[in-house]
């Protein structure tokens, strides 16, 4: 494909690629989680490949990795929305001066109004509901808490519940039904409702059980001015600063998530400063600006005439961003 | 006035009876005649036709002095010939059945020079039929083999399989409880006697002996028999093989054998699984393996054509390597290699031949390769072969094909590590002017596939096995950085200068499937005094043995080992040592 757009594009024009997910380096749907253990895997090899799939033969991985990186050569710059991401790629193989830390955009958004009360108590989980997002080590933390008689509340919005296996439901059902009234089950959401779900809520947590690239969700706390739990691996531990603008727990358990939502829902100065540290996320503008700055420098590099280029639109003027 | 051209030839040789004649095949015609003259002229003049005298035979007999003289005419025979022809069971009847034991064997031996002889009929098949008639015609018949526990003769042709029209690879078992067997002839349907004893391979038939309620008999004293035969003559016809014994005491018996099968991919994984049979490389069954596996591949190998060339972009011009690239099982490879290749600007210099080996996969890759020539835009050839040829012959009617001065023999499952690979080997071929040179080879981990090969034996001097030095070692290991002469290298990737590959006629075919044909070809060009070296500066990845099923590996691999230690044990003892 990459080198389809290549031949279409000529060599004159810069190619940039935004590194979305892990998908090139995982034959996991890009999970980066081992089949095997289900723990987080930060080494592939063609071995290591086929021992999640013992189906695909390590020389298949390898021909995988080296025809997908013979397609991705075609690409003059990659940006990743988060070190962590880039980091990988660079380990996987992409030359380091091609991959460029490149945060996502935010459109302003004014921050919903705190809750008016004494206790940080409410807690919110937006998003996937999929194993991997951890859905039920946040379910099994309120669990413990209900049990040891903790007053907090948390609500779980998030879709594509029918897409996932049996198995995964049955758990998450299980769960709930174990938590309630502890937690409710909120299904799925409209985008344009979020300032309302932010304005009900004191904390986000994001709890997945792989590395995250730069979770959206992180970025709309931020605008709304939440701090956020979030499990302490990958792209999450790299943009929730731990203490700083929120708390980081041992991904994957539920003890650690417990103690850690029980630490911060029964101090309210906790929450205070921590929002107080929250820094706004990176502008949509500023984005865009620096996108047009890479992109001169490559069409410069490249010897090709600037004015063969259409500039982009000002910021100001995308309406209707929609972000997944 | 004579009328025919028999009578005039009767009249000319003043005989005292009249000639017979019959036609053998369209174009072979047998004439008896008596005459007292020791050596009649055959003298027909057919309207034009050219008649070659091609044998004959005297025999004395009660009636005079017969002739039996047999002729081909350089076309069909004309009417008027074969009007004065009698058919050949009255011919028979007439002048040689009634002939003594010993003449009627000359006639028939007569017949088999003939259908062995330098100018064959353009029937072959009637002179085949004509020599089974004849054969039932002439022959003394035995007494027919009973097997029965109480008779102490037992004899069975289990099989024949035709390797080609004179070879032949046949089973069968012989007992004989009364005296030792000392004759044991297979005999064609058209005549032609084999004997069998002494080289016949014999073979331990347990079912056999216990159904005589005997012990096994082993060794050189089994009762079972296999192995290669040839005739003297062709033999064509499907059905009518004989099997006779002998044994010490005149005691003869005879036994009719079965239908003849003639296809040769089944019967070289017969011949092949008889191997099993045996531990070592220089058993006497060898004798009989490789004649007929050999034959086989020859066959096999030249019915192998290049059915189409299809050219993708524009050929470098006058390149200096050529790349020849066999495809079997698997065309996906074709897009890795180009994927790999398209970064490296060397590769536009070269001359790119993929051997497309399974040509069932011709309609898939015509339609893969035009579309990956616009996406990669890398020239290259496609060569389809008529059918699948094994590793040495697609390698070799490749290089049929090249250009290039240089020929590098590249495996589809090799990928370059890094552009330069191409004008580096190019480079240290023409410095030191070696023979064969073969690159370092990696697994996808990273570890040593190949870094020159040498031979290795088990201690009781069973064959030698290709060992491929420090295989599974990693890549840097520094004793596998040391550019050197070395036994052979691996044809997964080797570089050879066309003409030298051509004076040593190529890869050999007698290897089955893709197995020491390399290590053969580095031992014959050693053996021509060219050197085959290992250059570890220049890496490629080779991931081996995706292509093939592996237990039929296994199955082969027997055979080539032990072929290739029948041909080479000398040679390796001297460099091994």
């Amino acid at each position: 494909m990459l080198r389809e757009i290549r031949r279409t594009l000529g060599e004159d024009v810069p190619i940039l690629y935004t590194l979305h997910e892990f998908l090139p380096i995982c034959h996991r749907n890009g999970q980066l989680v081992r089949t095997t253990t289900e723990k987080p895997c930060r080494e592939e090899s063609p071995r290591r490949c086929h021992e999640c799939f013992p189906e695909v033969s390590p020389q298949q991985f390898f021909m995988r990795k080296r025809f997908i990186q013979s397609q991705m050569s075609a690409v003059d710059r990659f940006l990743a929305p988060s070190n962590f991401l880039r980091d990988r790629f660079v380990d996987w193989g992409l030359p380091a001066d091609k991959v460029r830390f490149e945060e996502y955009g935010r459109l302003p958004v004014t921050a919903a109004p705190t809750r008016d009360r004494r206790q940080r108590n409410r807690l919110v989980f937006i998003g996937q509901l999929s194993y991997f997002k951890g859905v039920n080590v946040l379910l099994k933390a309120m669990k413990r808490l209900q049990d040891d008689g903790v007053d907090v509340h948390c609500s779980v919005y998030g879709a594509n519940l029918e897409l996932q296996p049996d198995e995964f439901r049955s758990e998450f059902a299980e769960l709930l039904e174990a938590t309630e009234p502890t937690v409710d089950f909120e299904g799925e959401f409209n985008h344009d409702d979020l300032p309302a779900i932010m304005a009900d809520a004191d904390w986000v947590i994001v709890p997945s059980l792989w590395w995250e690239n730069s979770p959206l969700v992180i970025q709309e706390a931020a605008q709304h001015r939440r701090p956020v739990i979030a499990s302490d691996i990958g792209g999450m531990a790299e943009k929730v600063h731990d203490g700083v603008s929120g708390l980081h727990f041992k991904a994957a358990d539920p003890a650690s998530l417990a103690e850690t939502i029980e630490r911060a829902v029964s101090s309210r100065k906790l929450w205070d400063e921590l929002q107080r540290r929250i820094e706004p996320p990176y502008a949509m503008d500023e984005h865009v600006r620096s996108l047009s700055r890479q992109y001169r420098e490559l069409l410069a590099s490249k010897g090709t005439e600037e004015e063969l280029i259409e500039p982009p639109a000002p910021a100001t003027e995308i309406e209707d961003v929609r972000y997944a | 006035m004579p009328e025919t051209e028999i009578e005039r030839l009767e009249a000319a040789a003043g005989a005292a009876l009249p000639a017979l004649a019959t036609m053998l095949s369209a174009d072979v015609v047998a004439v008896h005649l008596f005459s007292e003259e020791i050596e009649p002229e055959l003298d027909l003049d057919l309207a034009g036709a050219e008649i070659v005298e091609l044998a004959r035979r005297r025999f004395e007999g009660a009636d005079g002095s017969g002739h039996l003289i047999v002729a081909s005419l350089d076309r069909a025979a004309p009417e008027e010939l074969r009007g004065g022809c009698v058919d050949l069971r009255g011919f028979l009847r007439e002048r040689l059945a009634g002939l003594g034991r010993d003449d009627r064997e000359e006639a028939m031996d007569l017949l088999e020079e003939l259908a062995g002889g330098e100018r064959p009929s353009r029937d072959p098949i009637g002179l085949s039929a004509s020599r089974a008639l004849a054969r039932e015609g002439l022959r003394e018949p035995l007494a027919p083999s009973v097997v029965d526990r109480d008779e102490p003769q037992g004899l069975h042709f289990d099989s024949v399989l035709a390797l080609s029209e004179t070879a032949f690879y046949i089973r069968g078992w012989a007992r004989d409880g009364q005296a030792e067997p000392v004759r044991l002839t297979a005999i064609s349907p058209e005549g032609s006697r084999v004997e069998l004893l002494p080289g016949i391979y014999r073979d331990p038939r347990p079912d056999v002996d216990s159904f005589y309620e005997e012990p096994t008999r082993t060794g050189a004293g089994g009762t079972g028999f296999l192995g290669f035969c040839e005739t003297r003559a062709p033999s064509l016809l499907s059905t009518g093989w004989l099997l006779e014994m002998e044994n010490a005491l005149g005691v003869a018996r005879e036994v009719p054998g079965p239908q003849v099968s003639r296809d040769l991919l089944a019967a070289r994984s017969a011949i092949l699984s008889d191997l099993h049979k045996e531990r070592r490389w220089d058993t006497p069954l060898m004798d009989h393996v490789v004649p007929a596996v050999s034959l086989i591949q020859e066959r096999l190998e030249a019915a192998v054509k290049i059915e189409r060339v299809w050219q993708y972009g524009v050929p470098p011009e006058a390149p200096t390597v050529s790349i020849v690239v066999p495809l079997y099982g698997r065309i996906d490879f074709l897009e890795h290699q180009l994927a790999q290749f398209v970064h490296d600007p060397e590769m536009r210099e070269a001359d790119l031949i993929y051997v497309l080996d399974s040509p069932e996969l011709a309609p898939a890759l015509e339609s893969a390769a035009g579309q990956l020539f616009e996406l990669y835009g890398l020239p290259f050839r496609v060569a389809v072969l008529s059918q699948n040829g094994g590793y040495s012959v697609a390698n070799n009617r490749g290089a049929s094909l090249a250009e290039g001065r240089l020929l590098l023999l590249l495996n589809s499952d090799v990928l370059p590590d890094e552009p330069g690979w191409l004008s580096e080997m190019t480079r240290f071929y023409d410095e030191h002017e070696v023979g064969a040179l073969g690159p370092k080879l990696l697994f996808e981990d990273d570890t040593l596939q190949h870094a020159g090969i040498r031979f290795q034996r088990p201690p009781d001097g069973g064959a030698w096995e290709n060992e491929h030095y420090f295989k599974g070692l990693h890549r840097d290991l520094p004793a596998a950085n040391v550019t050197r002469a070395v036994p052979a290298v691996s044809g997964a990737c080797m570089m050879i200068a066309r003409e030298l590959f051509e004076e040593v006629s190529g890869l050999r075919g007698m290897f089955v499937q893709g197995d020491y044909e390399d290590t053969d070809l580095c031992l014959r060009l050693s053996q021509e005094g060219h050197e085959t070296w290992y250059l570890p500066e220049v890496e490629l990845y080779h991931l081996e043995g995706q292509s093939y099923a592996l237990e039929t590996r296994t199955a082969l691999s027997r055979y080539n080992v032990w072929l290739h230690t029948r041909l080479w044990n000398e040679e390796i003892e001297q460099a091994m040592s």
